[in-house]
């Protein structure tokens, strides 16, 4: 084997399986003849190939392929390519997204952010002292949301939340229920703070 | 890939359109043309002989089922490749799955001298043939698949290119290669005289 070529050994390879070109018989049987082991490669290769052919043969058969089982199932012919269906709902699904993304953004308002920029948590513990309203600072959240008292009154709409507190000009805090599917306008000439005001 | 022949195109696209309407007797005639190259790549793949029948089954009833999805008819051979490919890589898993579980003692025990459900463990013959089986199987993958499609369904070069997907080249040494293997085991298990005097 040392003494044949790799090319001589593709030759006999593409011989065995009807791949040569006219060119490429003409080189390969000149080195068969002047070359015993190119022969004896030849040979050895040939063997090789009809023991495979004899062997596979065995796995060229088995059992029948069970025509009514198959035929039991669903047939493709009727429906479209799933690749198909599934592009095509995909477009679709994108403009009740977009709808409803749009009327999200006009329904919900920025949520207060806490000194760190982290949306607020809902309102319903705010706590505040009358003493710390009437000096223009901010009551803070048991959980640390402050909200600046001068933009309290002016609520506009919350559907996220059940109950919102309110702090009013006299200090005193009001407890507001927001209808969870309603938005709820306060114009910002209303007195939304003023003790005993309905906002709804 | 290179384009598929134009000849089996031809033979095969009505067959394909038939298919495609639930003619059950194309299908019929479909399987009966392709199954014994559908097998051989189930084996090419799974490298064992057990499991054939079942995920040839697979193949069939997923052709059956999947045909809506090929949408380019000249190329149903490369989409049946990929179809029993698939099936045999997944039965490959569920085996090895299982003898992970110590439950294919038994297979092993017998394959491949009984596949079939024949004990061909007798005569010389048969024992030569289980070797070489063996000796196939035990080839790497990537030499073991164009092998055994060469020699089980005759294709040329190019139409082994064409559905394994590799250039015409690579499939060419790859045959070399996996010759040159077996020849190397076959010289030591079955005898000189066997191989060299044949």
């Amino acid at each position: 084997m040392s003494r044949v070529t790799e090319n001589i050994e593709r030759l006999v390879v593409r011989s065995l399986d009807g791949a040569l070109t006219p060119d490429e018989e003409h080189e390969l049987n000149r080195a068969l003849i002047r070359d015993p082991e190119a022969r004896r490669l030849c040979d050895e290769y040939r063997t090789v190939d009809r023991l495979a052919g004899g062997a596979l043969g065995e796995v060229r058969t088995g059992r029948p392929i069970d025509l009514e089982a198959v035929f039991a199932g669903p047939s493709g012919a009727s429906r479209p390519s799933r690749r198909t269906s599934r592009r095509f709902h995909r477009g679709w699904l994108l403009i009740p997204g977009a709808i409803a993304a749009g009327l999200l953004a006009m329904i919900v308002p920025q949520p207060a952010l806490t000194p760190t920029g982290s949306p607020s948590q809902p309102a319903t513990t705010l706590r505040t002292t009358p003493s710390a309203v009437s000096q223009g600072v901010w009551p803070v959240h048991e959980n640390g949301m402050m909200r600046p008292v001068s933009t309290m009154p002016r609520m506009r709409s919350d559907t996220g939340r059940e109950v919102i507190g309110v702090v009013g000009e006299d200090g005193n805090l009001y407890w507001i229920e927001v209808d969870r599917t309603r938005t709820i306008r306060v114009p910002a000439s209303s007195e939304a703070g003023r003790p005993g005001s309905d906002v709804m | 890939m290179a384009a598929p022949l134009r000849d089996e195109i031809e033979i095969e696209e009505p067959v394909i359109a038939a298919i495609r309407t639930g003619d059950r007797y194309a299908f019929g005639e479909f399987v009966s043309r392709h199954e014994a190259w559908v097998r051989s790549v189930i084996f090419s793949v799974l490298g064992r002989t057990d499991g054939i029948d079942d995920a040839a089954q697979i193949v069939w009833t997923s052709v059956w089922q999947r045909i809506g999805e090929l949408r380019d008819p000249q190329s149903w051979r490369a989409w049946l490749y990929r179809l029993a490919r698939n099936a045999a890589v997944d039965a490959g898993r569920e085996q090895t799955r299982r003898r992970n579980r110590g439950r294919t003692a038994a297979f092993d025990a017998v394959e491949p001298a009984t596949y079939g459900g024949v004990d061909r463990a007798t005569g010389r013959e048969d024992e030569e043939c289980r070797e070489v089986l063996s000796a196939i199987m035990a080839l790497p993958a990537i030499y073991r698949e164009p092998f055994v499609l060469r020699h089980m369904n005759d294709w040329s070069y190019r139409r082994i290119s064409d559905v394994m997907g590799l250039p015409v080249d690579t499939v060419e040494t790859r045959l070399v290669r996996a010759r040159r293997l077996l020849r190397d085991v076959l010289v030591g298990r079955i005898g000189q005289g066997d191989v060299a005097g044949d």
